[in-house]
């Protein structure tokens, strides 16, 4: 490409006459396509397609480049590994198949005219020299996907991210621009402005409702069995739909087809192992994770009450080249279970057993209807459950039951169309079945029975055009139907993309979202154990988000991404839970008001290399306006900076390092204090407590928040095994991060004390395979 | 080296580049925690501070069953601040109204005013306007509407229940009530418990009659000032049923018997 002349030496007759050459350029171009697709449709043409895999593991690989040599013929393995070529000439070709950290295959095939030629291939991973050409299978995916906001991460990169304990799915998304965490207790994902309620979070499909541990401490995924988890802060595409910020979609890996593998890791935490192979015509894949703490202390004078565990499934069976069925299944739960004696007496006894988690099943059916038209139907089973049973004696026993959750069956249907050169077409179906119970009953006897089974139906279309060389466009509407108060809501997509250098592209999206779920969530809760989630009644409108993205991406030498991105999101509708509702008055259950965020984020990442990570800023302003009251939300914070780094240090070494740094976020000073009286009617006189006056809400910022974790870890060959010991310290220089403040009013004067999040924290582990 | 991870490893290219990489994590790893321990990052951030104008406190609650008036007046207090015993206002000037007669409330000591004469008649469905005057000139007003006393219709005073059973509580509506406050007190052991209601009954759990005593049961008709504050939540925003200050001004009346369980 000739350089450009400096603009400041240019007249305007020389910019018309520059405008009028690109002009006829394009023009030139578009007749030529036209009339070599014209002299192509005259010929017979043919079909190729396929799949690829990994050679030593059978994996499906996504965004490997397949194309034909010495023509323009290509295209890219969409996220099962499936590519298509249509309207290939009939002939004799070499078809390529290259991906950055696999041999590079090529192979002699004859296409025949309207036929369908397939080609199923496996790679082999190598340390090879990277050739200019060669690209990682993430440069593939942003280059040919027009999206926006859009993060992937793989398997690796989160493992070797220091953690607490061990390595943690939230933890790690937490650590990017545009996700704020509230505080070290909780792995919830504030993205741009939204609350956690407002991310969709699915597993294989799946939509999971409370993905936490330990009140969300930590996240129920076991990133040994995840492939990969493709994160879309924002303007993601019609096919997703029912929430408001983010989406968070995690693949499970498919199971080793090749070889019986597995895996097994103790830490401070947990004990875990993973078991994968083949099965005839297919692979599995099984992880289980369980605490031990309870074990450990169990017949001591220090019993621990606690413990949780999951388990996750998968299989794969191969019907035929064209049908493919997948089972999978999550199951994992909290158990708290303790009793105690109490009373000036010992005159009373307390057994608490309360179980709450989630059970997640779906079968998927892949089929390829048509060499150009890819189907997936998914039928699925979300179940989130939270059982309590309170039993407290004293002469006789008083049982409370608790017992609430929801069930969510769906039955999704997705088809991707390839026939039309240059779009990839995608449209489909899904529908949603619920099911929100809230039970509470004493001695057997229901006292309080909440039952709602709302429906969603949705259906989507979306276009991803080719317009130009430069130029894509994506194109997409969902439209959906809540039958509760039979609301039609219809959302709009785009986004845009335009390759103004080979390797600097600009990206813009614009998109309405709905929402027809919410839990019973205040902003003044510190902390949140549990989500309660609640179907939107005939009495409130549909929670609805526009977002406004607009973004550079641009690939720097030595495999260096920076993007930035712009974005504005407006809120409508937005629920808060009324702490001080009144039972009697169904009204005042929330209040209802508005929002919006704002913000700028930069993100420079590398992928691949011996030095991996990514270093991150953001921007960011979010406000509400509920209830007549405006104010900051507790996830607000102006500036946050976050590094991770990853070196590879040879000879089996890694290092990581993680420094966080955030502005201060809002809480609601309390400067005074007052008594709050009360008539004791049964003694006939004034009784009072000490309360805290609180000032205006969140008007006060807590002080910044930063902190550096860092781990290490040696991959080791003991007794032919590979092991992979690990050290990982949380908060290095002991920093005093602010929980949050309380008043103790027992002393007079009050006292004012702090509450700090975590403290220095080392925590070791032992990984390893067979 | 090749795990289920996908692990890619590039050869090195350029010893250079490595030493560079290798000397920004040292950087990293060993200088920055340093550099910030050093710039006193371990240590516990100051303490914030806040200013605060203290508000005027006021609870006056109007009682039927016995022409009971119960009006104190005091303030609120910076956080930081000593919270005194005697933190009455005591120069303040207290009437209140009915449609016909405006009754001064004396000072007591200690912020406690009384309508000393008794000249303020309750009467169900009257209402009152409480007048609140500081010395510095400041005013705190607040109405209410006396409600009824509702009758509790079951069970029978002094009748014999079930103990460890539940316990069902039916009274008539009484006049220009809001909602109902029912108050539950085991008299040996000395605990109470309450519950709110819009309707006129209730049920109390088992586990409340777990042990055969003497229980006493106060049915309280209340009017929406009293109720709302009552079911707020202090802890977290002070409902401000008073215009010019925090507190309320509120009427009740109520109704009571007496249960034996066995």
């Amino acid at each position: 490409m000739r350089d450009r002349p400096a603009l400041e030496n240019l007249t305007i007759s020389t910019l018309r006459n520059l405008l009028l050459i690109i002009l006829l350029r394009k023009f030139r171009c578009i007749l030529l396509s036209i009339s070599v697709a014209g002299s192509l449709w005259a010929q017979e043409t043919g079909v190729i397609n396929g799949f690829v895999r990994d050679a030593d593991n059978g994996e499906s690989l996504p965004f490997v480049n397949v194309f034909l040599k010495d023509t323009q013929l290509g295209a890219v393995t969409n996220e099962r590994g499936y590519y298509v070529i249509p309207k290939v000439p009939a002939d004799t070709f070499t078809i390529v198949f290259s991906m950055l950290g696999y041999e590079r295959v090529e192979k002699s095939l004859t296409v025949e005219g309207k036929k369908t030629r397939t080609e199923n291939v496996s790679l082999k991973q190598s340390a090879i020299e990277m050739a200019a050409v060669v690209k990682t299978a993430e440069r593939e995916r942003l280059e040919r996907e027009v999206k926006t906001s859009t993060l992937t991460l793989q398997s690796r990169q989160i493992v070797t991210m220091p953690g607490l304990a061990e390595p943690d799915l939230f933890r790690s998304l937490q650590m990017l621009p545009g996700v704020v965490s509230r505080n070290d207790f909780s792995s919830q994902l504030y993205v741009r402005g939204g609350s956690p309620d407002q991310n969709l979070v699915l597993l294989d499909g799946v939509t999971v409702y409370n993905p936490f541990h330990l009140g969300g401490v930590f996240s129920t995924f076991n990133v040994d069995a995840i492939k990969e988890v493709e994160f879309m802060s924002g303007g993601f595409p019609a096919e997703y739909g029912d929430r408001l910020s983010s989406v968070l979609n995690i693949s499970n890996r498919e199971g080793n087809s090749k070889k019986l593998d597995g895996s097994g890791n103790i830490s401070l935490l947990s004990a875990k192992t993973l078991l994968e192979g083949p099965i005839p015509h297919g692979s599995y894949l099984v992880t289980a994770r369980r605490t031990y703490f309870d074990q450990l202390f169990k017949g001591t004078d220090y019993e621990f009450p606690y413990y949780f565990y999951d388990f996750q499934g998968k299989m794969n069976l191969d019907l035929s080249q064209r049908h493919r069925l997948t089972l999978s299944g999550f199951y994992g739960d909290d158990v708290l279970d303790f009793s105690f004696t109490g009373g000036e007496d010992d005159d009373f006894d307390v057994k608490m057993d309360w179980v709450w988690g989630n059970r997640t099943t779906s079968l998927n059916w892949r089929w390829i209807i048509h060499p150009q038209l890819f189907s997936e139907v998914l039928l699925t089973r979300s179940r989130f459950r939270n059982d309590l049973n309170l039993d407290l004696t004293s002469g006789s026993t008083a049982s409370l039951d608790i017992h609430n959750g929801i069930t969510d069956w769906s039955a999704k249907g997705d088809f991707s169309y390839f026939g039309i050169r240059g779009h990839a077409i995608k449209f489909g179906a899904v529908h949603n079945w619920l099911d929100f119970r809230y039970q509470i009953g004493i001695n057997n006897i229901n006292l309080f029975n909440y039952l709602s089974e709302p429906k969603i139906t949705s259906v989507y279309g979306q276009d991803q055009w080719q317009v130009l060389k430069q130029l894509s466009l994506k194109t997409g509407a969902r439209l959906d139907y809540y039958d509760l108060g039979q609301r039609w809501r219809f959302s709009p997509r785009v986004a845009i993309k335009y390759q103004l250098y080979p390797n600097l592209a600009l990206k813009g999206s614009w998109g309405i979202y709905h929402q027809y779920l919410t839990t019973a969530v205040s902003d003044e809760q510190n902390f949140n154990f549990i989500d309660l989630w609640f179907p939107l009644t005939e009495k409130y409108q549909p929670q609805s988000a526009t977002h406004y993205v607009a973004g550079v991406e641009w690939w720097l030498p030595y495999e260096l991404i920076l993007t930035t991105e712009l974005y504005y999101k407006e809120m409508t509708n937005l629920l808060d839970l009324n702490e001080q509702g009144d039972f009697a008055n169904e009204r005042d259950d929330f209040f209802i008001g508005d929002g919006y965020a704002r913000g700028a984020e930069v993100l420079l990442k590398r992928s691949v290399g011996r030095l991996t990570g990514w270093l991150g800023y953001s921007y960011s302003l979010t406000k509400r306006d509920i209830h007549h009251v405006n104010y900051f939300p507790k996830q607000d914070r102006r500036h946050s900076l976050n590094l991770v780094a990853n070196f590879d240090l040879g000879k089996g070494w890694t290092l990581g390092a993680l420094f966080a740094y955030g502005s201060g976020t809002p809480y609601t000073p309390v400067p005074g204090k007052y008594a709050h009286y009360e008539w004791n009617f049964h003694n006939n006189e004034l009784s009072n407590e000490i309360y805290d006056r609180k000032g205006s809400k969140n008007s006060a910022r807590y002080p910044s928040y930063h902190r550096m974790d860092v781990s290490l870890q040696k991959h080791w060959q003991v007794f032919g095994l590979r092991s992979k010991p690990y050290l990982q310290i949380v908060n290095v220089y002991n920093r005093k991060n602010v929980f949050f403040y309380f008043w103790n009013h027992d002393s007079n004067p009050s006292e004012l004390a702090v509450v700090n999040m975590f403290p220095f924290l080392p925590t070791m582990g032992l990984e390893f395979e067979f | 080296m090749n795990s289920k991870y996908g692990h890619i490893i590039l050869p090195v290219r350029n010893a250079h580049t490595l030493s560079v990489q290798f000397l920004i994590l040292i950087v990293l790893l060993l200088v920055l925690p340093l550099l910030l321990s050093t710039l006193n990052c371990s240590k516990e951030s100051p303490l914030p501070t806040y200013t605060y104008d203290p508000e005027v406190n006021v609870f006056a609650l109007l009682i039927l069953n016995n022409q009971q008036k119960i009006v104190r007046v005091e303030r609120s207090y910076k956080a930081t601040d000593y919270f005194p015993e005697q933190r009455g206002i005591t120069d303040a000037t207290v009437f209140i109204h009915d449609d016909t007669t405006a009754v001064q409330f004396l000072h007591q000591g200690n912020g406690i005013y009384q309508d000393v004469d008794g000249r303020l008649l309750l009467a169900a469905g009257k209402s009152y306007r409480l007048d609140v005057t500081l010395a510095n000139g400041k005013k705190i007003t607040a109405q209410c509407r006396q409600p009824g006393r509702p009758a509790i219709l079951s069970p029978v005073n002094n009748s014999v229940v079930d103990a460890f059973k539940f316990l069902s509580i039916e009274w008539g509506k009484a006049d220009f009530a809001y909602r109902y406050l029912v108050y539950l007190n085991d008299t040996s052991r000395d605990f109470t418990v309450s519950d709110r209601t819009d309707s006129t009954a209730l049920t109390f759990y088992p586990f409340l009659f777990a042990e055969p005593d003497v229980y006493v049961i106060k049915v309280v008709a209340a009017e929406p000032n009293y109720y709302d504050y009552i079911r707020g939540r202090p802890e977290d925003e002070p409902l401000s049923l008073v215009s010019g200050g925090l507190g309320v001004f509120g009427a009740v009346a109520y109704d009571e018997i007496v249960v034996v369980a066995k």
